[in-house]
């Protein structure tokens, strides 16, 4: 019951939240330089067919009902035709987004299950154990690099002097059929339809990029529940059940319960933030996700599918912070509905 | 556990006062702490870069030496850290590169806290009490969510497309990034210390508003900002990189870190390793000597380590 | 009290490093605690009552150390033992109240379950059995309604409550030394007294010695056998309680004592 109280109250942020989003990312396109009739028609436009495509597409009419329009469309799910591809947008991002989210949620998921055992072992052993010496520098190194680098030495090490994994050429070998599509995660649904080709080929390729989302992403986890935990180790309830002679293995079991919710909002914060910063890599490793299909949008002036891209990006992470503030409450009997 | 009031009256030396008792912990602190030694040497060189960088490389930073600016050598006694793929000098280049990257980084950190700060410090004095400023600091509150829901370097690439490839316009697209997270502490800042018994005490004793707000609420707001900003500064670095590895940050051929890693991408496959590798690597050095100031600044301003 | 010595503490020294150099909350303590006595222990804040408190059962961290003396306890010294061998005598044979009963549990978990877990710590029993106990244990410390009680979280909790729930995990494994370290500081006068009286009660049930660190004189002069008196690291003075209030020694006991009295608008004899 309280639980669906909150989740009630929750939900009702949301809706003017989604209102500012679909505001903001209609004024940004707007700003954005070039005229996207010029971009439709080339260089060998007239007068007359500019004034035909922009009636066409509803430039012509005042911005505020420019918006209505904009709003009834994406409530009918209809994002607009992309200008540079010539498909519907929305096919367009179902097509490229599943690439992008196999890459961060299992980057994610595994700079988790790596993260948060180094952060504990660090925060237990203190500041002047060994833990400390390996965890500090990596996190300081880490934290430091842009993740778009940390590819490019990839690859220098295990492709051009290794040879361990194939050439940093997109999601799958060309030759070899993706796998029938379930989520259109060419490695999830390789496993799901039992097709190993599919699978050695896109897993073999999944490794590098992952890696350097792993080696640059661990790096805040570990530092967050290092320092969560630190934090509760040094609280009085701790410090009252060292007194009381509890074993060190069952305060620890405890800690980690409270220390999880700031590594919960790391979390968050980082999917919010590899949604579009997954560009990079993707564009290191040719990865045709749906990062690199809004940088090429951008360039080209293509208004439709930067709306989409952006609009989608953003309800992502707003119900991202909406599974955040659910975790939190799962955690902290304090937090009131 | 309260030792630090166990301790109080306790006699042991008379502790020094003033300034230069700040001045002799902060000496005590330094010497103690490596690490905040090394962050502020990095921050120091950095600062000299971008200053002098672009004057006192062996070449230009866009200059092709006549005798040996041959596209993509490897190291040599001649190019320290090889030619690019323009037969550039990458040494050069790297070392020139502050001259760009930290301009726009400090520029944009100090932009952002200049804005960020005092709307954070209105937000959290006036929230929560009837009136206009109110109602202002909360739609500004409302306004911040919905720009935190935005993917941040999309957001930065949007902006930098909408303006311009330019240095002035990714300053202006990180100001506009930046500042959100300085309201934000900022304000949170404020508004625990307008409920600490300390500003209570001030205004029963009559201290007039401003001077509450002022003395008292203002300058106990500040540590997180400053703490923060040094790494905002190393994230700045970084986005700025980022941008100008797509394409859409400082245009080329200028010597900037981002774009020389862009510049060289192409060749990692080939092993030709240089063009990329050198840029990236003071890169990440500065952004972690940001880093370590930042974390050495922490520490120093918590009264709680000083025991 | 049956005068046969508990606890036997020579010498103690525990130093904090500071930036302003090392100090030293506990310079040099000897005492005796008899079983089945209870003692107050008496003084300033900054006198170094906690840190001694502390010090007994080797709970002191860094900068603190424990530097020199010996604390015996059934023949061994308590400061020689090993993390395996403290955490044998922490809770089971000497056990600790603190002054701040809500931030002595664990916001995130249900009052019960902290108390079964205390009481898991130092016996080999099934959780249920546990879980049962714990209900006993709250019985047992007055709590009205402990079968909801149980199931509530800390913050759910008056502070006096709280306090009821923190003496019943130091009573969990039967100790025969409980610590309160100014166990009511921060509650209201009459749950003050409902606790020392429960705190007295208890302790005489179990016929376990206490030591009860107070600024309290009010406090020593109603629960206690016997008065130690610390002033800047240092006990100065040890009496039995009677003797105390009709003779103290030491100035310092006779400035304690005055203060206590003049509040009261009495004249100290």
């Amino acid at each position: 019951m309280r639980v669906v109280l909150y989740i009630a109250r929750r939900l009702l942020f949301v809706v003017p939240q989604a209102i500012g989003i679909s505001v903001v990312t209609f004024v940004l396109v707007r700003v954005l330089p070039g005229d996207p009739a010029l971009v439709l028609l080339g260089t060998n436009a007239t007068e007359s067919s500019i004034q035909a495509v922009e009636e066409r597409l509803g430039l012509d009419k005042p911005l505020y009902e420019q918006y209505w329009l904009y709003i009834k469309d994406v409530a009918q799910g209809d994002l607009g035709t992309s200008l540079i591809t010539g498909n519907p947008v929305r096919e367009d991002l179902l097509d490229r987004l599943p690439a992008t989210l196999e890459l961060i949620l299992l980057g994610l998921l595994l700079s988790l299950l790596i993260g948060i055992p180094l952060g504990v072992i660090t925060a237990l052993s203190g500041s002047k154990g060994w833990p400390d010496r390996l965890t500090s520098p990596y996190g300081l190194f880490a934290g430091s690099i842009p993740d778009f680098w940390v590819g490019l030495i990839l690859i220098l090490i295990f492709y051009r002097y290794l040879d361990w994994v194939p050439a940093p050429l997109g999601q799958i070998q060309i030759g070899v059929s993706p796998p029938d599509k379930i989520t259109g995660m060419y490695v999830v649904d390789s496993v799901l339809t039992g097709n190993w080709e599919a699978f050695k080929s896109s897993g073999s390729r999944l490794i590098l990029p992952l890696a350097t989302l792993v080696f640059v992403y661990t790096a805040p986890i570990v530092k967050m529940t290092r320092s969560s935990m630190d934090e509760v180790l040094n609280s009085g309830f701790v410090d009252h059940f060292e007194a009381l002679g509890l074993s060190r293995r069952s305060i620890v079991l405890k800690a980690l319960k409270n220390a999880l919710p700031p590594v919960v909002t790391i979390l968050g914060v980082l999917f919010g933030y590899l949604l579009g910063g997954a560009v990079l890599v993707e564009i290191v490793f040719s990865w045709g996700g749906a990062g690199q299909y809004a940088v090429q949008a951008i360039a080209n002036a293509d208004f439709a599918a930067i709306q989409g891209f952006v609009l989608i990006a953003a309800v992502f992470s707003l119900l991202t912070y909406l599974v955040v503030d659910l975790l939190y409450f799962a955690l902290d009997p304090r937090i009131k509905y | 556990m309260a030792q630090p009031a166990v301790l109080a009256d306790i006699e042991g030396p008379t502790p020094k006062g003033g300034l230069s008792r700040e001045l002799a912990y902060f000496w005590y602190f330094t010497r103690q702490d490596r690490l905040f030694l090394v962050g502020l040497v990095i921050v120091g060189l950095s600062i000299f870069l971008a200053a002098f960088g672009p004057y006192i490389g062996p070449y230009g930073p866009q200059e092709i030496d006549s005798a040996s600016g041959v596209a993509l050598t490897g190291p040599s006694g001649d190019h320290w850290f090889g030619t690019d793929n323009v037969g550039f000098d990458v040494f050069s280049r790297v070392i020139a590169a502050p001259r760009i990257d930290l301009v726009i980084a400090l520029a944009s950190t100090a932009l952002a806290l200049a804005i960020g700060v005092p709307l954070g410090a209105f937000a959290g004095h006036f929230g929560g009490r009837p009136g206009i400023p109110s109602l202002l600091s909360e739609a500004l509150l409302r306004v911040l969510d919905v720009l935190q829901a935005f993917p941040i370097f999309i957001l930065a690439l949007a902006l930098v497309s909408a303006t311009g490839a330019s240095q002035g316009n990714v300053i202006a697209a990180l100001t506009f990034l930046q500042a959100p997270v300085f309201v934000r502490l900022t304000r949170g800042a404020a508004l625990s210390n307008e409920s600490k018994l300390y500003v209570d005490a001030a205004r029963c004793s009559g201290a007039p508003e401003r001077a509450v707000a002022f003395r008292h609420v203002l300058p106990n707001s500040l540590a997180p900002a400053l703490i923060a900003s040094s790494v905002a500064v190393g994230q700045a670095i970084l986005i700025t990189a980022g941008l100008s590895f797509v394409g859409a940050g400082v245009p080329i051929p200028k010597a900037e870190w981002g774009l020389m890693i862009s510049q060289g991408a192409n060749q990692m496959i080939l092993g030709k390793w240089w063009p990329s590798l050198f840029p990236g690597l003071f890169l990440g050095i500065t952004v972690m000597g940001y880093a370590l100031v930042g974390e050495g600044l922490r520490k120093f301003l918590d009264p709680t380590n000083r025991i | 009290m049956n005068g046969k010595p508990l606890l036997e503490v020579q010498g103690l020294v525990t130093e904090f490093a500071t930036f302003d150099g090392v100090r030293r909350p506990v310079d040099g303590v000897d005492f005796v605690i008899q079983e089945g006595e209870t003692v107050g222990l008496v003084g300033e804040t900054g006198a170094g009552k906690t840190v001694l408190a502390r010090s007994l059962i080797k709970h002191i961290k860094p900068p603190g150390q424990i530097v020199a003396g010996t604390v015996l306890y059934g023949g061994r010294d308590i400061l020689q033992e090993d993390d395996r061998g403290i955490r044998a005598i922490r809770g089971k044979e000497i056990a600790w109240v603190g002054s701040n009963p809500r931030g002595a549990l664990n916001p995130v978990q249900r009052v019960g379950d902290q108390l079964a877990d205390v009481v898991q710590s130092h016996s080999s029993v099934k959780r249920s059995d546990a879980i049962a106990r714990a209900l006993g244990l709250m019985r047992m410390v007055g709590i009205p309604d402990p079968l909801r009680r149980m199931r509530a979280y800390p913050h759910e909790l008056s502070g006096g409550m709280a306090q009821r729930v923190v003496i019943a995990m130091a009573l969990a494994n039967e100790p025969r030394l409980l610590m309160a370290d100014e166990p009511t500081f921060g509650l209201d006068v009459t749950i003050q007294i409902q606790i020392l009286d429960l705190i007295k009660d208890l302790v005489k049930r179990t016929s376990a010695a206490a030591l009860l660190v107070t600024r309290d004189l009010a406090v020593v002069a109603h629960y206690c056998d016997t008065v130690f008196v610390m002033q800047k690291g240092k006990i100065v003075e040890k009496a039995p309680v009677r003797e105390f209030f009709s003779g103290a020694q030491h100035p310092h006991s006779l400035a304690l004592l005055k203060a206590a009295f003049a509040a009261r608008g009495e004249e100290v004899a």
